[in-house]
């Protein structure tokens, strides 16, 4: 029987594939295994495969596979997911594998210092801002930040937010503006401010605080109940709320515009439209006496009261703020069959 | 909740409120104290208690009845503005017959002489209301003529 190979020809580490930034290929080969170890080629119709291994010992002990059954003269590894201590020395080994299953010894170790590989530094090159132009008075309107790298690339950032004057908006740190009641259109500066790696970038961002013309009134806040007022054969209760003297916006209401008010009760805490029942309409007052036998409220029931002002130009706010009450109307039916006995 | 004092009687005797002076007297189903009893003929103001409240839901006049406020005015016109002359306590304990137990009975009569500071009319007009432990009051009874004649 002839003698098959019993070491491999290093060729070395032929090529180095840095992919992508942080990771790494590296490729090892060899010269293929043509003979028996005396040098009688391999016959015709046997094949030839390859194992190759890798170590941390010169003595070849403690071999890590790197691939098996390879039928090409080369394979890769990365030496991080190998486990190779970066600087450190490895060696690699490998051995000729017939088809007819004679494997070779393993060849020679090849050493090798695994290269030391620091991270690319990417640094914070700027920061742009992206975001409404213009919002209205009243309303909000959301911010966002976007980081520029020295690699190129770009990714979303939460930057410390500003806004200047504050008299216009208020930024919260998610990069929503609320912007305040204007007279007149106003102009504000959105910041973002960002810092990475000892870095700090600024942008800005002007947006227009938009002066809308106010045409719905303000709901009416702070409802209040009290009572009962008057406890005769009707019993009455009274909602109370404060009057309504701005538009939606806070500013004032024009010269010569009148609130009226109309008040619903419902059982379905959410207000939802459907659920509403009239308690009262185009009341003048700021207040309203209700006898809750009327509509009819179910004693113990719980409803929920709330109340919208209507300017005389037709503009409804939106509904106010409910409260909840518990229906406490009925007291006792009064006595009955009442007479005066002389004894 | 049921007022404190009305629910600690004792002995039978019914608890009356003279809330413009003190009288006296007993009368009705259960008996009555507060001061001396008036000689003579007596004015008895008799009535059912309610068993609704206003909304007709079911009322136990025994347990949901704190007390009665009797009115007197020189016309029928009782007002929210009206004053009660005197609370009578809507149950009063009384002794049963063995004089062992004391029995809750509903109270359904006042002695009308026992209202001190009455004004001095010999006609006056009389009304109460029944308030529920919850503090809730009924409207008034119809108004009553009350000859003094």
């Amino acid at each position: 029987m002839k003698k098959f190979a019993s070491y491999l020809l290093w060729v070395g580490i032929l090529a180095t594939l840095a992919i992508p930034a942080f990771a790494e290929t590296r490729t090892i080969s060899w010269d293929p295994v043509t003979t028996y170890t005396d040098g009688t080629p391999i016959e015709a119709g046997k094949t030839v495969s390859y194992s190759a291994y890798w170590t941390t010992d010169p003595g070849l002990g403690s071999l890590h596979t790197i691939g098996t059954s390879l039928a090409a003269t080369s394979t890769t590894f990365d030496p991080d997911v190998q486990g190779m201590t970066r600087g450190g020395t490895v060696y690699f080994t490998a051995k000729a594998v017939l088809n007819t299953g004679e494997a070779s010894a393993l060849s020679p170790a090849y050493s090798w210092v695994v290269p030391v590989v620091t991270p690319p530094v990417v640094t914070l090159t700027g920061v742009t801002v992206s975001g409404p132009s213009s919002v209205n008075e009243g309303g909000t309107g959301t911010y966002t930040a976007t980081a520029t790298w020295s690699d190129g690339t770009n990714t979303s950032v939460t930057p410390a937010w500003s806004v200047s004057p504050t008299t216009y908006a208020s930024i919260s740190s998610g990069g929503v503006l609320t912007a305040s009641a204007v007279t007149s259109n106003q102009t504000a500066t959105v910041t973002a401010s960002y810092t990475s790696g000892g870095v700090t970038k600024t942008a800005t961002r002007a947006v227009t605080i938009v002066n809308v013309p106010a045409t719905a009134p303000a709901a009416p806040k702070n409802i209040g109940i009290s009572g009962p007022v008057s406890s005769g054969a009707t019993e009455l209760w009274q909602l109370v709320w404060d009057p309504v003297t701005t538009y939606a916006g806070d500013s004032p209401l024009d010269p010569g515009r009148s609130v009226r008010y109309t008040v619903y009760w419902t059982d379905d805490p959410a207000l939802t439209a459907g659920s509403l029942k009239l308690l009262a309409s185009s009341v003048s007052a700021n207040t309203v006496d209700f006898d809750p036998l009327g509509y009819p409220m179910v004693k113990n029931q719980v409803i929920y009261l709330t109340a919208q002002s209507v300017l005389d130009t037709g503009d409804q706010s939106s509904l106010a703020a409910s409260i909840e009450w518990v229906v406490a109307n009925a007291g006792p039916a009064p006595p009955a069959h009442g007479q005066i006995i002389k004894k | 909740m049921r007022h404190p004092a009305f629910r600690m009687l004792l002995g039978g005797f019914a608890a009356v409120f003279l809330l413009a002076g003190c009288g006296g007297g007993g009368g009705g189903d259960a008996p009555q104290s507060g001061g001396p009893a008036p000689s003579g003929s007596v004015s008895v103001l008799a009535w059912t208690p309610p068993t609704t409240y206003n909304d007709n839901v079911a009322l136990d006049p025994e347990r949901d009845l704190d007390y009665y406020e009797i009115y007197v005015r020189q016309d029928p016109n009782f007002t929210e503005n009206d004053q009660p002359m005197v609370q009578v306590a809507a149950v009063a304990g009384t002794l049963s017959p063995d004089g062992r137990t004391v029995v809750q009975l509903l109270v359904t009569e006042f002695t009308l002489e026992l209202i001190p500071s009455l004004p001095a009319s010999s006609q006056l007009y009389v009304s109460m209301r029944a308030v529920g432990i919850d503090h809730q009051k009924s409207a008034f009874m119809a108004p009553l003529l009350w000859d003094r004649s």
